[in-house]
């Protein structure tokens, strides 16, 4: 107990006193609004950051902590490489263990963003003697960034608007389903930092803008370099901030801060992104960053010219004006005919085009338009992904539009790209969440701020309007009342907030468990005590590893070659980089031809096991024979031996009897119905039903010359077969 | 510099670009990249099982990556309808309108935001069965 106690509180700032008790400076402090605003900031963006981080672990929780999907097996692959071998190692790394016998430079040809991420959190964990799993580091990664994202998120808003906005943009980003689709634990893929390098970017570039100094433009450059490092769609940030700078320009918001801003992110970030193996010199040769120089270009040409204007007179400027805008565009012209003449200007890769022209993919490159995520979006997505974020994000535009200032008129530029390009591809919804969680914090911020500020004002205003009414009567109480709304109103319009925000937690949490969670190498189906896991695939991919020669080489679909080679420890033949559309297309051939030519096929690549998915007896649908005419379409696109027309029977792709004998004699049927016509799947069906496409099979006794059953797993999922070697000649 | 001056009579209002936004938000959340390259009928076809008679179907159950035209706009439809309600409920607070304005504006946005939301918690529900079971 001390003796300043008796000072009294509301007489004006108290006197720091140094030998004040626990209790009295945590009174003292409490009692002021300042710090009670920071506590309660505090406690919100801690609780904010735990929500998204415990929100993703439902598939820990429910199975174990395992790596989900394809992809994140080839990251694991990659910073195990890392981790162990260092880093000159992993930069220069030939691999020789995927795409038999061309091999892939990895070093070149991977973003190593996510690889150096999580190599960089096991080392400081190591060094605190936290000593976690290189597994587990690699799994909550994803969860950790999400945390991350949701805090960048509340400094955006703050930047953008004021802190509450900061507040709901990071309540709204912690669970937004659509991005938690991609961020799961264990979903250790390049989206899980990209997106948190992606808003981080975008948050300092508009801080950059409205502080105009060299050093927050250089700080939005290294983020920009998170951002290339981690995911090819860098692109869109680098497309983005041109194009707002265009904008700018012609709403005639131009400034010099702008000028500086642009010039130090062009200079600083395209001389950091050169620095990643696989951008390297593209980065000023490539059409998809044409408008990123471009816009630098345009800048100085546009400061030198008013440069100009101040030193000459009027005249000689108008003069000097002609003729440099007839030689600039003559030079620009016939500089872009000659580069892109000789090749010189790399062209627009399929993926992007595909964002453009959206039927572009369908009609030329077969395999961009065969991937699962890379399909147009329905209309369902968006309330699935978003929720009430979908009603919020028109109004934040309106938002937007009543008082552009030049942060709301770069989040209205993204917002509309993003939105346009998540309408074009599934997978962009996730580029698109944060620009739907940004809006909506303005509206809802808004809309907060308008109804409780009227609820606090008229306690206020009856008292100091009342003896003035009192004075001029009837006629302007009424006048008071009305340029307020009634308290009723108000208090309905926080309610309805609440229960939106209500729902919208509970979807996302109700989608990210049913949804979401699905740890796609253990198929788990069922609840309690009636649950089934079929853990198939990893049964298959370690015996591989355990019962095969260490040089084997397996020949699977594209989709399964990161799996493999990550968990099986073996050479494959195609994986999912698909980056040789010809090797992909000599697999699918192989699959689709009849055995005799698939074993010629099989031995020129010096395939040893054959390796197939198969559904029928489980009933997973995702399954090589459901995929097997973009197989089909693949091989012809190279090999015109292959034609679809033969696998359909009148326009209907079947396995049944009504099948062909082109479809009923090619290797991937034989090797996925083998031995399947003896089996009963279902009372009261024949033998050989399969469960997935719902009819019996076509030819049930299935004789293999060239290759025999090796393995097949225990619900028959995974089935793999050896090639045999070359007869004897005597 | 004299000649750009005139452009700001060139430029359109915010009010029209706010508009025109909102029209294309529409068409993107309906899904017409989906309609344009997949082509779905109108409205599907469920043949009953005991007449024989084909019944439209408007939803494509138990998919949420497929969908049909009508579909895909009564969707959208209701997702910028919801947009535009909460806007009406922010002009509801402007001073500068009449107080009839305001009350219209402010019952006609409670309205319609919350028969947006309904709606497509109804359609959803068609859509997926087994929504927040």
């Amino acid at each position: 107990m001390s003796t300043m106690s008796a000072v009294k509180p509301s007489a004006g700032p108290e006197p720091y006193v140094s030998h004040a008790s626990l209790f009295e400076t945590a009174k003292r402090y409490l009692t002021k609004t300042k710090s009670q605003e920071l506590l309660l900031r505090s406690i919100i963006l801690i609780f904010v950051y735990l929500l998204a981080f415990c929100i993703r672990l439902f598939s820990v929780l429910r199975y174990e902590s395992v790596i989900h999907e394809f992809d994140p097996y080839f990251n694991y692959r990659s910073t195990i490489n890392l981790v162990q071998d260092g880093f000159y190692e992993f930069w220069n790394w030939f691999d020789a263990e995927s795409w038999h016998p061309l091999g892939r430079v990895v070093g070149g040809t991977v973003y190593p963003g996510l690889m150096f991420t999580a190599a960089i959190l096991y080392k400081v964990s190591k060094f605190l003697t936290a000593c976690i799993k290189l597994r587990d580091i690699c799994v909550f990664t994803a969860p950790f960034f999400a945390g991350n994202t949701a805090l960048i998120a509340y400094l955006f808003g703050k930047e953008l608007k004021d802190m509450e906005t900061g507040l709901v943009a990071a309540v709204l980003m912690a669970v937004v389903p659509g991005y938690i689709s991609r961020s799961v634990a264990g979903s250790f893929d390049n989206e899980a930092v990209a997106i948190f390098a992606l808003v981080t970017t975008f948050y300092l570039w508009v801080r950059a803008v409205n502080q105009g100094t060299i050093a927050s433009a250089v700080l939005a450059a290294f983020a920009y370099l998170y951002m290339a490092a981690s995911w090819g769609a860098y692109v869109f940030i680098s497309n983005l901030i041109p194009l707002y700078v265009i904008i700018m320009f012609v709403s005639g918001r131009y400034s010099r801060r702008i000028y500086v801003a642009y010039t130090t992110f062009w200079a600083v970030g395209s001389l950091l992104a050169m620095q990643v193996r696989f951008i390297g010199f593209n980065h000023v040769t490539s059409n998809e960053l044409l408008s990123f120089n471009g816009v630098f270009v345009g800048l100085q040409v546009w400061e030198a010219l008013v440069f100009l204007r101040t030193k000459l007179g009027t005249k000689q400027f108008g003069q000097l004006l002609y003729l440099t805008a007839v030689a600039a565009g003559a030079v620009g012209a016939a500089g872009t005919a000659i580069l892109v003449l000789s090749g010189k200007l790399n062209p627009w890769t399929g993926r992007f085009w595909t964002l453009l022209d959206p039927t572009y993919a369908k009609k030329f490159i077969p395999i961009v338009a065969s991937v699962s995520e890379h399909q147009p979006t329905t209309w369902a997505s968006y309330i699935f992904d978003l929720h009430v974020l979908v009603f919020a994000a028109p109004a934040g535009l309106y938002f937007c539009f009543k008082r552009p200032t030049d942060g709301t008129i770069f989040l209205t530029v993204f917002a509309l790209t993003a939105i346009y390009f998540s309408g074009i591809m599934v997978r962009l919804m996730l580029v698109a969440a944060p620009a739907f969680v940004l809006l909506s914090a303005i509206a809802i911020s808004s809309i907060l701020q308008s109804a409780s500020k009227e609820l606090r004002a008229p306690a206020a205003a009856e008292t100091k309007t009342s003896p003035v009414a009192t004075r001029r009567g009837r006629g302007s109480t009424s006048n008071e009342e009305n340029i307020t709304t009634k308290k009723s109103t108000n208090l309905i319009i926080l309610g309805l907030t609440f229960l939106a925000m209500w729902s919208y937690s509970s979807h996302s949490i109700w989608v990210t468990s049913e949804a979401y969670s699905s740890p796609s190498i253990v198929l788990i189906s069922g609840w309690g005590p009636h649950r089934v896991v079929l853990d198939d695939f990893r049964e298959a991919y370690y015996w591989l590893r355990h019962n095969t020669a260490p040089d084997a080489k397996v020949m699977s679909w594209w989709d399964y070659g990161y799996q493999i080679t990550a968990m099986g420890n073996r050479t494959v033949i195609v994986d999912n980089n698909t980056w040789n559309n010809t090797h992909i297309a000599t697999v699918g051939r192989a699959m689709a031809s009849n055995e005799t030519e698939a074993y010629k096929i099989m031995r020129q690549l010096d395939v040893d096991y054959a390796l197939v998915i198969f559904g029928g007896l489980s009933g997973y649908s995702s399954d090589d024979i459901n995929k097997f005419l973009w197989m089909v379409r693949i091989g012809g696109g190279v090999f015109p031996v292959i034609k679809e027309s033969d696998y359909l029977a009148n326009g209907d792709y079947t396995v049944s009897s009504r099948g062909t004998q082109t479809m009923l004699n090619s290797l991937m049927y034989k090797l996925s119905y083998y031995d399947f016509g003896n089996i009963m799947t279902e009372h009261g069906k024949g033998t050989g039903y399969d469960r997935v496409r719902n009819y019996e099979i076509g030819k049930k006794d299935i004789q293999l010359d060239h290759l025999y059953e090796a393995f097949t797993s225990e619900h028959w999922i995974v089935r793999i077969y050896r090639v045999k070697d070359l007869e004897n000649r005597f | 510099m004299p000649r750009l001056s005139s452009l700001e009579e060139l430029r359109p209002s915010p009010r029209l670009i706010c508009v025109l936004v909102l029209v294309s938000y529409f068409f993107v959340t309906a899904g017409i990249a989906y309609d344009i390259i997949n082509e779905p009928p109108a409205v599907g076809g469920q043949t009953d099982p005991v007449t024989g008679a084909v019944k439209p179907m408007t939803f494509m159950p138990y998919r949420l990556n497929g969908q049909f035209i009508l579909e895909g706009l009564s969707g959208g439809f209701f997702y910028t309808l919801g947009g535009v309600g909460i806007i009406l409920l922010d002009l509801s607070r402007d001073k500068n309108q009449s107080v009839l304005f305001r009350n219209v504006y402010l019952a006609l946005g409670l309205a319609i935001t919350i028969l947006s939301y309904l709606v497509c918690m109804v359609f959803i529900r068609i859509k997926m069965p087994g929504y927040m079971r």
